[in-house]
């Protein structure tokens, strides 16, 4: 805007009085953009604006607990070339992939079932329970359940399955992976259950009617039409469970160290806020790979909308 | 085999609610049948379950010969257009409509043709690359049409198929429909509880009520020998007046509170108590004159509607006890007569339907 004002004066009368016909005959439009400057405000003051100093700062450097601005990508470098980066990279990854793919995958026929079997919302409800109790409950809930002394092992030691405990049950991938899909169920059950609710019965009888079975009427009507929900609630449990450094820490036994806690501990207990920026930017990066990927993968499948099948 | 459907004993209940009982019905093979009735009578229900989409409580459903109760919608050999349409959102109009045809796995080529001769019977063929967001509600309910017949069904369900549309594009797609029904000669059953649409497209109507069958039988015959009060009412507009038959009146002798009426009834009437259907078309009324000849009685205008081709009169008669609605077909010159008017009714008693009260 700038740069065409001042290249060309002439303009700027002329533009300048647009708005005020715009604000004087469109109500509509103004009470529109009234509406919607409070959420943008949130999301430019919360959200933007710390994103941009972060990403400002992954440029800058560091030492103990200064940021001294700079315009380097030597932290980049840094991360890029140590393979700790990449270790907790790999435990994040499978900690976001399993946890994403469970719980999707569990929660599917949970939702089918609350969208077009019955008429109750009771198990939604009950599964929304879940939600009301604390994120750190639900962890030492699952070590007490799993642990080596935990409800698990004494029953099978007492029934004599087993002589000593399952060190694998707790503290292990096992055990984080089981505790963040308790914890994400809520979560993507409830965006498949909005998602489903989007797609009427009609189609699905349609597709029975014009010789579907249910396979069928799942892949070629279900899965493309409800896409959007499905690729929202996995990359949504996908994030969360990838970045999700406090289970892994109780839980996970030697795969403790995922990324968010490499990055978490640049933050608190190193004080080398710009490395842990430019960690967290390189994280982001590799979130949005893998969002291509699922899209490109379900798109692959036929599993997208948007598609002709026909010459 | 000439019965495309053949119902017998069909009955269905949602826990207390009878929503269907004991339904005997035979479509033939490529007419248009339609099921008629007013909300929540079952047309829908009825409709399903030929679908396949609901289980009769009891009964069987026999289409085209073979006995398909217990089969899955998938199995049967029957397409529906659904009231919304319910087109694929995430495929294009070609898509759609190849659907079916996709999924009995037939050849590439078949597809093709198939698929563009179905367009070209809803006049959509230029449209098969468009998404479905993109077409207007009568284009979409060709398209949803079009899928449904390239399967070449032995019968075509349609659900309230103009429900949605409004009323011109209405009457355009009902004669759509009736080309079409004679272009493909396929047997369709229409549900509909608007009886302009029921009479326009049937071969046959089925009336339903209360989960029952009414009646049957083509519209000339719904509407000039209705068999119950509840279908006098339903077609077209029309006086129901209480009198009395035979007895003390005399045999073929009708007194209504206007006047004594020769009658001779087409069904076996018991003497006493009736109510007559008098369609407002059949009466006609003059000017009150002097003396009244056989069969005329007396009458003064309450209000008049003129409608263009027909003038309505609401008309007190027997001394005011009884208002009757008379239908008059107005001409070039004519004078619609003022509220107040005295006038003279004259009726057809040969084309009163007289039902036991
Ligand atoms: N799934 C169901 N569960 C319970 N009752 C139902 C169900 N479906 C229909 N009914 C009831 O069965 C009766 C018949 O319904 P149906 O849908 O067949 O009526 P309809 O004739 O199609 O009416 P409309 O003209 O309003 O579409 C109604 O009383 C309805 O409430
Ligand atoms: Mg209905």
């Amino acid at each position: 805007m700038n740069a065409v004002n001042q290249s060309k004066p002439v303009v700027v009368g002329a533009e300048a009085s647009v708005p005020i016909k715009t604000v004087s005959i469109d109500k509509k439009a103004l009470s529109g953009y009234l509406l919607a400057t409070p959420p943008l405000l949130f999301l430019i003051i919360f959200f933007l604006v710390p994103s941009i100093l972060l990403f400002v700062a992954s440029f800058w450097t560091s030492k103990t607990f200064t940021m001294i601005p700079a315009a380097t990508i030597a932290n980049y470098a840094r991360t890029l070339s140590a393979s700790g980066f990449y270790d907790s990279l790999w435990i994040s990854m499978q900690n976001g992939f399993w946890t994403a793919t469970l719980s999707t995958v569990i929660s599917a026929p949970v939702a089918y079932y609350i969208v077009y079997k019955t008429r109750s919302n009771a198990v939604l409800y009950l599964a929304l329970v879940s939600w009301f109790s604390s994120y750190l409950v639900r962890v030492y809930a699952w070590r007490t359940i799993l642990g080596t002394t935990g409800v698990i092992n004494s029953t099978l030691q007492q029934f004599g399955i087993i002589d000593q405990p399952l060190e694998w049950l707790v503290f292990s991938k096992f055990s984080v992976i089981i505790t963040l899909v308790h914890i994400m169920l809520p979560f993507t059950l409830l965006l498949l259950v909005s998602g489903l609710r989007d797609i009427k019965k009609d189609y699905l009888e349609a597709s029975a009617d014009l010789g579907g079975g249910g396979f069928t009427t799942l892949w070629k009507v279900i899965i493309p039409m409800a896409h959007k929900s499905i690729v929202s609630s996995f990359m949504f449990t996908f994030v969360l469970a990838a970045s999700d450094y406090i289970t892994p820490q109780l839980l996970g036994g030697r795969d403790a160290m995922t990324t968010g806690l490499l990055i978490a501990n640049q933050f608190r207990s190193v004080g080398n806020w710009p490395l842990g920026a430019a960690m967290a930017y390189l994280l982001l990066a590799v979130f949005m790979l893998v969002y291509a990927t699922l899209l490109g993968v379900l798109r692959a499948a036929n599993l997208a909308p948007g598609k002709r099948y026909h010459d | 085999m000439t019965n495309s459907i053949e119902l017998t004993g069909i009955s269905k209940s949602y826990g207390s609610l009878t929503a269907l009982g004991k339904v005997d019905l035979t479509v033939k093979r490529n007419e248009i049948l339609t099921l008629l009735g007013p909300s929540g009578c079952g047309k829908t229900t009825l409709m399903r379950i030929i679908a396949g989409f609901e289980q009769p409580t009891t009964g069987k459903v026999v289409i085209d010969g073979k006995d398909s109760t217990s089969l899955a919608p998938e199995q049967r050999p029957v397409n529906m257009v659904f009231q919304k349409y319910a087109l694929f959102p995430h495929l294009d109009v070609f898509d759609n409509v190849a659907f079916g045809l996709r999924l009995k796995k037939t050849p590439k080529d078949v597809i093709k043709r198939e698929v563009i001769k179905a367009l070209e019977l809803v006049q959509l063929e230029t449209y098969k690359n468009r998404w479905i967001s993109e077409l207007s509600g009568g284009q979409a309910q060709r398209v949803a049409l079009a899928r449904a017949l390239v399967n070449r069904p032995a019968v075509l369900l349609l659900d309230e198929p103009l429900a949605a549309l409004d009323l011109k594009i209405r009457h355009h797609m009902l004669n759509e429909i009736k080309r079409i029904h004679e272009e493909t000669s396929t047997t369709f059953v229409y549900v509909t509880h608007d009886q302009d649409e029921a009479m326009i497209l049937s071969d046959r109507v089925v009336l339903l009520n209360k989960g029952g069958i009414e009646q049957i039988g083509g519209p000339e015959e719904m509407y000039w020998s209705p068999r119950t009060l509840f279908a006098a009412k339903f077609f077209g507009d029309t006086n129901i007046v209480g009198g009395t038959y035979g007895a003390s009146t005399g045999e073929g002798q009708i007194q209504l509170p206007f006047g004594r009426f020769a009658h001779a009834p087409k069904v076996a009437l018991q003497a006493g108590p009736v109510n007559v259907s008098i369609r407002p078309e059949t009466l006609s009324l003059a000017p009150a004159h002097g003396h009244l000849a056989e069969g005329e009685f007396l009458g003064k205008v309450k209000d008049t509607s003129f409608i263009g081709n027909r003038v309505i009169y609401r008309v007190a008669v027997a001394g005011g006890t009884l208002d009757l609605k008379c239908q008059q077909l107005p001409t070039p010159g004519s004078h619609t007569l003022p509220p107040g008017a005295d006038v003279s009714l004259k009726c057809k008693p040969e084309s009163f339907v007289v039902l036991p009260a």
